[in-house]
């Protein structure tokens, strides 16, 4: 399975938030989206997955076009999507949470058992607590419990969006140790993090998203030692040289002068 | 002891037609996060089909009644598909709310189309003997309501707890976009949630043909009901439906029976009034409620409809010339006195537009405030022989105080939870006017109102009311476009659009909201007491609830927040049945699909349309302004 | 001796049994450029809106200009002279930039409503007066072509400048902005860097949360650095940068755990 873009935007009303997307993940690879917030990350995700309808462009899963096709159909293909802010449904159980991952499986019940027993090996803590309200289980369980009613929809390629946010470092380390674990296991991976050093770290290949649009692109290691990565998350200052400090003065002497309206 | 008990069976029959009514609420909003009005009308299709089956036909029971749900729920799920389906995935929900009060007049003019205005009945399923316990009595047809609606709590029950459908038509009302990426059709689970209450509906109404006589525009009646039962019960919950409706029922059957049956409403309005202020929630809040952190981007769209000053001034200046001529135009006899009507309406609607078009609440109870300023006016003018200026003067502060009230009650009270309030105070009011015979002369109305005078001259002519309401109309617009251009139109609309935002920049939100419900107040009083003015007579029925919708659709008709548009919407919606007097009986049909048909394809109104058309002429100035926003 | 803009005592807050902020004491001093920083989920939004009461804080105390905010609502808070903008570009959807920009002079509207109906002649006036006001700020962040077209039609990085133009017809003492550069690229980021430096030398104290680093390390007199709701470290920006402990927790995690 390869998923390719090729010259993709997409967006919300009237106005486009990726422009001109080219990218490619590969069988049996992590792929790394990393950029600021508000930079295209989770739009272009979105998009992959049929949540945001594309503007123009192309997008092949194994060779098939599916830019037009239903979210469902993707699901069906193997493009499965884990968004951001984990979205379980907090008033369901963890076992229907389960089983709503299998949704698009439900005529072949057997093998949606089958695919159950494998998730919750993989997560023993979330057998323990299959009956309970998933809205009580903690932030990392609840991050589990999206990741396994992800893997449920039996993917091929799996999308993570922000699987880091809001956890201890601990189980953020729990988190990427599994999503290596799932690539070694013949998934292909699409991450999408903040958390450029550490997902930088396990990725065989990464994209910078600026501003809608593929800034950089290269391994995960080369993108990890760039200058400009480094620029961009550990900040340089000093972009304020003389002739912007004059503009300054002006401004603020104009501010200074309207303020008093 | 045996009265009493006879009462609460009454009561409990009463109570399980509310009950399946509130279920099918339930369930939509559950799904949808839509108060789905249109919900009566499913009962009242259900109904007239079994008529159709077993009357016309002569059909057996168990096929007619088959057949009446199965063409009942078809229907509905057409017209469900192609209106109420892409309405909740395109507008925020208190728009969908306002286009299900258009399907409901949509579905009560089909019937009325169909079935004309008669009143209808059947013969119960199984003879007119009652089954005869002790002392008590109780209709056999209720032994069926209570049989087949407590099967139907019970198949719904298990479809959504125990069937993989129902796991996903959950997790669509609580997290709708998690619910698509699991594959899940959302547009065929709003779909399929809206036909599962079309099909309780029409079950209901099968149900409760033979107990109840129909016609119709009887949907208004289950759409209210069973609202208030829901919303005693819990929005969402169908254990809080059940409870609310039999509540409902026995409440209203006491009320009945000890009281009056003219005040049966009011003490049911009552009683809701007193839950959504003290527990907006409901006495059985549903578990989860939908995420309010997730924001659907796609919803909040709304274009800017302005016409640069100098072409307003223009327009303005034509329209004023075009309107202060016709009447010296040969004309049909009964169209000024109609042209008189629209303008009436028209204050009202400038009104509704400062608060639904500018502030965006919602009221679905705006003729309510017509009613009290047109019976304040009336009967201070009638029987306290009060100069008809100075009685509509109080009947003005007396609204502006009910709108106060209101407030005062629903303060806590957002979103839909407002238009609901408004709702039961527009009936409130209703039932108030049709149960105070002495004051109002109850259903048939007061008669023997003045005309209007103002220091010694009568308005007493179609043409002299004409020119009063135009030259009013005319210094209300001017008015109000006063206050919509600078601070306060500016503050308006930024609590229609966002209230945190708003509250961030020093908007006090709930007082601006409050400003605006009492200047509608005020404008929909003063409509009212003209309205009784002009006719010299006022009934319940003139500005009961009905009203209060057709005034929404002439305001969507128009244009939202335009001020003018509400009068392309008032002109339109009362001269067209006018002149095309043949047509009458589709009027109320054609006014449904209008406000539905506006709602979804053009949002702009009639007035924004032409705005848009306006601005696209180039002239010299705005062709620059235009060139350099391209840039 | 100066006010301090903002002083949080012992701020904690707990959602659904969560410590979103744990325990934070800080103080903004007036005149000056803050900035609140952490990785995602630090809580860094939540406690911005216990600053300004958006909900309640669950213990601690929180002042503004020495005035605790404890039981007012947002518009008292504003009607302090603290104006925020929010994470999402918040403009009024269905007016155009300039009404937008408007509607952030709520506050200094001298004139009645009803004057305003009337069309008198000081309410007219008025508006003169702050629209010359607004159009000048509209030129200052190069949007005066956009005067007319719908606000939302702009491009997102062009509405949250709208938003902290809006915000200063507020003539606010202290500004709070939400990620202000999100959205925005490079060149953009440094013109808002000179912008807020510009509106800190006019006199309005600034606290951003922040994730650009780049515009923190410009902009920025004082650095708050929240994780998982605490807050690890403050002080001036090259120092903080180099702070291990905040290395650790923000920049970058030992690669060594992983792979």
């Amino acid at each position: 399975m390869t998923l390719e873009l090729h010259r993709l935007s997409a967006g919300y009303g009237g106005m486009d938030v990726i422009h001109d997307i080219d990218l490619i993940v590969r069988p049996r690879e992590i792929v790394s989206l990393v950029g600021a917030n508000g930079a295209g990350k989770s739009t272009l995700l979105k998009t992959i997955s049929g949540l945001t309808a594309t503007r123009s462009g192309t997008m092949t899963f194994n060779g098939k076009r599916i830019e037009a096709a239903p979210t469902a159909t993707r699901i069906h293909y193997g493009i499965v999507h884990v968004p951001e802010g984990r979205q379980i449904f907090t008033g369901l159980s963890v076992s229907e949470n389960l089983e709503l991952g299998a949704f698009i499986h439900r005529h072949h019940s057997d093998e949606a058992d089958a695919q159950r027993a494998e998730v919750v090996i993989r997560f023993p803590v979330l057998r323990e607590r299959l009956p309970d309200v998933a809205g009580n289980l903690s932030g990392g369980q609840q991050q589990m419990l999206a990741i396994g009613r992800g893997l449920m929809s039996r993917p091929k390629l799996l999308m993570l969006d922000e699987p880091s946010l809001g956890l201890a470092p601990r189980l953020v380390t729990e988190i990427f140790e599994l999503i290596v674990s799932l690539r070694d296991q013949g998934l292909a991976i699409l991450l999408s993090e903040q958390n450029a050093q550490l997902s930088l770290a396990i990725a065989d290949r990464g994209y910078v998203i600026e501003n809608g649009r593929v800034a950089l692109t290269g391994s995960g290691q080369e993108l990890l030692r760039s200058r400009d990565v480094a620029d961009r998350y550990l900040g340089v200052g000093g972009r304020i040289e003389s002739s912007s400090a004059q503009r300054k003065n002006e401004i603020s002497r104009r501010l200074q002068d309207l303020m008093r309206i | 002891m045996t009265s009493i008990l006879q009462i609460v069976v009454g009561g409990l029959l009463q109570g399980g037609v509310f009950a399946i009514a509130a279920l099918g609420f339930s369930l939509v909003f559950r799904v949808t996060n839509v108060v789905n009005l249109s919900q009566g009308a499913f009962c009242v299709l259900g109904a007239m089909g079994m008529y159709y089956f077993q009357v016309n036909f002569g059909w057996p029971i168990l096929p007619a009644s088959i057949a009446a749900v199965v063409c009942a729920t078809t229907f509905c799920l057409l017209v469900g598909a192609f209106t109420f389906v892409p309405a909740v995935s395109r507008l925020p929900s208190s728009s969908a709310l306002v286009l299900t009060a258009g399907l409901l007049t949509f579905f009560t003019g089909i019937t009325l189309v169909v079935w004309g205005n008669q009143p209808y009945a059947l013969p119960p399923f199984s003879g007119e003997a009652p089954l005869v316990i002790g002392t008590i009595r109780i209709p056999s047809q209720g032994i069926w309501l209570a049989a087949i609606s407590t099967a139907m709590i019970l198949g719904l029950w298990l479809l959504l707890q125990k069937t993989t459908l129902g796991r996903a038509l959950r997790a669509c009302a609580e997290n709708p976009a998690a619910a698509r990426l699991m594959g899940i059709d959302l547009r065929a689970m709003i779909l399929l949630s809206f036909g599962l209450a079309a099909m309780i509906g029409a079950i209901g109404g099968v149900l409760v043909a033979p107990v109840m006589s129909l016609q119709f525009d009887s949907g208004q009646f289950f759409t209210i009901s069973g609202f208030i039962a829901v919303a005693i019960g819990g929005m969402g919950s169908f254990a809080g439906s059940i409870v609310g409706g039999i509540l409902l029922g026995v409440a209203e059957q006491f009320a009945a029976y000890y009281v009056s049956s003219l005040f049966a409403n009011t003490l049911a309005l009552l009683l809701l009034l007193g839950v959504l202020v003290l527990r907006p929630a409901g006495l059985f809040p549903s578990g989860p409620q939908r995420r309010s952190d997730v924001r659907d981007e796609g919803r909040i769209h709304r274009a800017v409809v302005r016409l640069p000053a100098r072409r307003g001034l223009a327009f303005a200046v034509i329209l004023l010339g075009v309107l202060a001529v016709v009447p010296a135009l040969p004309m049909p006899s009964g169209l000024l006195e109609s042209l008189v009507i629209s303008l009436i309406l028209y204050i009202a609607v400038l009104g509704l537009d400062v608060l639904m078009g500018y502030a965006g609440q919602v009221s679905l109870g705006h003729a309510g405030f017509m009613a009290v300023g047109g019976y304040c006016a009336a009967i201070l003018a009638t029987s306290y022989g009060w100069p008809p200026f100075a009685a509509v003067v109080a009947a003005v502060i007396l609204s502006v105080l009910c709108a106060l009230l209101l407030a005062l009650a629903t303060g806590r009270l957002r979103g839909h939870y407002l238009a609901l309030a408004t709702l039961t105070f527009g009936l409130l009011i209703d039932s108030l006017a049709v149960g105070l015979v002495d004051l109002t002369g109850g259903p048939s109305g007061l008669v023997g109102v003045p005309a209007f005078e103002v220091a010694g001259f009568s308005f007493n002519t179609p043409m002299r009311m004409y020119y009063l309401t135009l030259a009013l109309a005319a210094i209300l617009v001017l008015g109000l476009e006063g206050g919509m251009r600078l601070g306060f139109g500016r503050a308006l609309k930024a609590v229609r659009s966002d209230q945190l935002a708003a509250a961030a920049l020093g908007v006090n939100v709930s007082r601006v909201k409050i400003a605006a419900l009492c200047i509608a107040a005020a404008l929909a009083s003063l409509s009212g007491s003209l309205y009784a003015f002009s006719f010299h007579f006022l009934s319940p029925e003139m500005v009961e609830t009905t009203r209060s919708f057709e005034m929404i659709a002439m305001l969507v008709l128009g244009g939202e927040g335009t001020l003018i548009g509400g009068l392309f919407g008032s002109l339109a919606l009362t001269l067209l049945p006018t002149l095309v007097q043949d047509l009458a009986v589709f009027k109320t049909a054609v006014e449904g699909a209008l406000l539905v048909v506006i709602f979804l394809f053009m949002p702009e109104g009639i007035f924004g349309r032409l705005v848009i058309w306006l601005n696209k002429i180039p002239s010299h100035g705005t062709a620059i302004a235009y060139a350099k926003a391209k840039l | 001796m100066t006010v301090s803009a903002l002083e949080c005592r012992s701020v904690s807050k707990i959602f659904g049994g969560v410590l979103a902020v744990d325990d934070v004491s800080l103080t903004v001093p007036s005149g000056s450029v803050s900035a609140l920083i952490g990785p995602n989920g630090a809580g860094k939004t939540t406690l911005f809106n216990v600053t300004t009461n958006l909900f309640a804080p669950t213990s601690g105390e929180v002042s503004f200009f020495g005035k605790n905010v404890a039981g007012l609502s947002s518009h008292h808070i504003a009607a302090l002279g603290v104006i925020r903008t929010f994470q999402t570009a918040r403009v009024f959807p269905g007016m155009t930039t300039i009404e937008n920009i408007l509607s952030g002079a709520h506050l200094h509207v001298r004139t009645s409503v009803a004057s305003q109906m009337l069309w008198s002649r000081t309410a007219r006036q008025e508006e003169r007066c702050l629209t010359e006001k607004a159009d000048a700020l509209l030129d200052m962040i190069g949007l005066g072509h956009a005067r007319d077209v719908a606000a939302t039609d702009l491009p997102i990085g062009a509405q949250k400048l709208v938003e902290v133009v809006r915000a200063l017809m507020a003539k606010p003492k202290l500004l709070l902005l939400d990620e202000p550069a999100a959205g925005l690229n490079d060149r953009e980021t440094a013109e808002l860097a000179v912008f807020l430096r510009a509106i800190c030398d006019a006199g309005t104290s600034i606290i951003v949360v922040e994730h650009n680093m780049s515009l923190v390390m410009d902009v920025a007199d004082l650095v708050f650095v929240l994780d998982a709701g605490r807050l690890i470290a403050s002080g001036a920006p090259q120092d903080i940068q180099r702070d291990p402990k905040v290395i650790e927790a923000y920049l970058s995690r030992p690669e060594g755990q992983i792979a």
